[in-house]
């Protein structure tokens, strides 16, 4: 994490005597039902060191899972330039992570999850053709009223949208992969000492770099996400982020 | 191809907000409280009196640094008075952008005669934030009040 925005204020990188480092493991899997219906699960764990200062914490935690279903509603049955296949799917997402308003660190270094169950839907649109492949994607997803520590947060919605570009070149088993997305979540009011507040809308934009390689049923990636080439942002923080994965493909 | 391609502008295009890297302050440069020591004065509007805080030192958002205010207590006419009996303060922060509180709310001690002193307040972060004031009375708000504070 390099920075933040708060509010509607210009974002603030931070200074030498700030770091906030996160590393994040991931386990996705997923499950073909049939040939159009998909199972899919997410679980993350995150380790968390930040300072600031002579302040100094260490944290390590489970991440907010979460399981999905997902349907092709248009398969490609022929032959098209343009038509792409269409995807729609639901996500249930289970705040097994702890949120800020469940914090108990100074520097938020235990704060691994949203605070919400939440249930989106979206659709995907993705298309291959010859060496080129495109993806967008829309989620809508809404956040359930919880209560927390005395606190009584309000449900609220969200959203997430984006497109990604990637390129084969001929006779290899690379891919570079370009991405934009947008995550948007609405105002949310929060009870706290019978006293409503209202946060900011908070919004922020993911630029990612990619590239794969595919190596028998392996795909192995490196991708490279900036949320402070793109803007607006509000009432965020700002990371950089390098991640490293492996895919790996098999019948059961 | 072109159905790819303007797919591309248009996402570029529907981004174009203030990107944060060529927008941004950098946190040292971000202007602070500088005031020495500032006072915030407030209304009690039910109990009928009036509150003045002044920070002891410039409030911070770095987590390790204590932040303490005292408070005066005054009537109408400028006297000092003491909380009604069994009323005490409930002091507490909180960063309405962001939806949370500080990382230690501290805690308030009377000194004398409408004179109170609020130690321990640690922030979790620069932003701005608020500063309630609540007044209890066995356990229910009877009045309260609040302050803004841009760290």
């Amino acid at each position: 994490m390099i920075g933040q925005t708060y509010g509607d204020s210009e974002p603030v990188f931070f200074n030498d005597n700030k770091t906030y480092n996160t590393n994040t493991l991931s386990l996705k899997g997923a499950y073909l039902i049939s040939s159009l219906w998909q199972f899919g699960l997410e679980a993350s764990f995150l380790s968390k060191d930040n300072t600031y200062n002579s302040t100094a914490e260490s944290n390590s935690s489970l991440a907010d899972t979460s399981l999905s279903l997902t349907f092709e509603l248009f398969p490609e049955e022929y032959f098209s330039v343009w038509k792409p296949r269409v995807f729609i799917f639901v996500r249930q997402l289970f705040p097994t992570g702890k949120s800020n308003y469940e914090s108990d660190s100074e520097l938020l270094s235990d704060v691994s999850g949203k605070g919400h169950y939440i249930t989106s839907s979206g659709l995907i649109l993705s298309k291959v053709y010859r060496s080129i492949d495109w993806q967008l994607f829309f989620e809508y997803k809404y956040l359930y009223k919880t209560k927390v520590n005395q606190m009584e947060i309000a449900g609220h919605t969200g959203f997430t949208t984006g497109g990604s570009l990637g390129l084969s070149p001929a006779g290899t088993n690379f891919r570079l992969g370009v991405g934009i997305t947008n995550f948007y979540f609405d105002s949310k009011e929060i009870l706290i000492k019978n006293q409503k507040q209202a946060s900011s809308e908070e919004q922020y934009w993911d630029s990612s770099f990619t590239v794969n390689y595919l190596h028998k049923d392996s795909t192995y990636s490196l991708t490279y996400t900036d949320q402070t080439l793109l803007g607006p942002s509000q009432n965020t923080t700002l990371s950089r982020t390098i991640s490293l994965s492996w895919l790996e493909r098999w019948p059961l | 191809m072109k159905i790819t391609f303007y797919i591309i502008i248009l996402f570029t295009f529907l981004s174009c907000g203030k990107s944060p890297l060529f927008n941004h302050q950098d946190e040292a440069d971000k202007p602070n409280q500088n005031g020495i020591n500032f006072v915030s004065s407030m209304q009690l509007k039910n109990l009928n009196k009036f509150i003045k805080i002044s920070w002891v030192n410039t409030p911070s958002g770095d987590p390790s640094i204590e932040n303490e205010f005292i408070i005066l207590v005054q009537n109408g006419s400028g006297e000092l008075v003491d909380l009604d009996a069994d009323a005490t303060f409930s002091i507490w922060g909180w960063m309405p952008s962001m939806g949370h509180g500080t990382a230690d709310d501290g805690h308030t001690t009377r000194l004398s005669k409408g004179i109170y002193h609020h130690r321990e307040l640690f922030f979790n972060m620069g932003g701005d934030w608020q500063i309630h004031l609540d007044i209890l009375q066995f356990g229910i708000i009877i009045d309260s009040t609040e302050t803004s504070l841009s760290l």
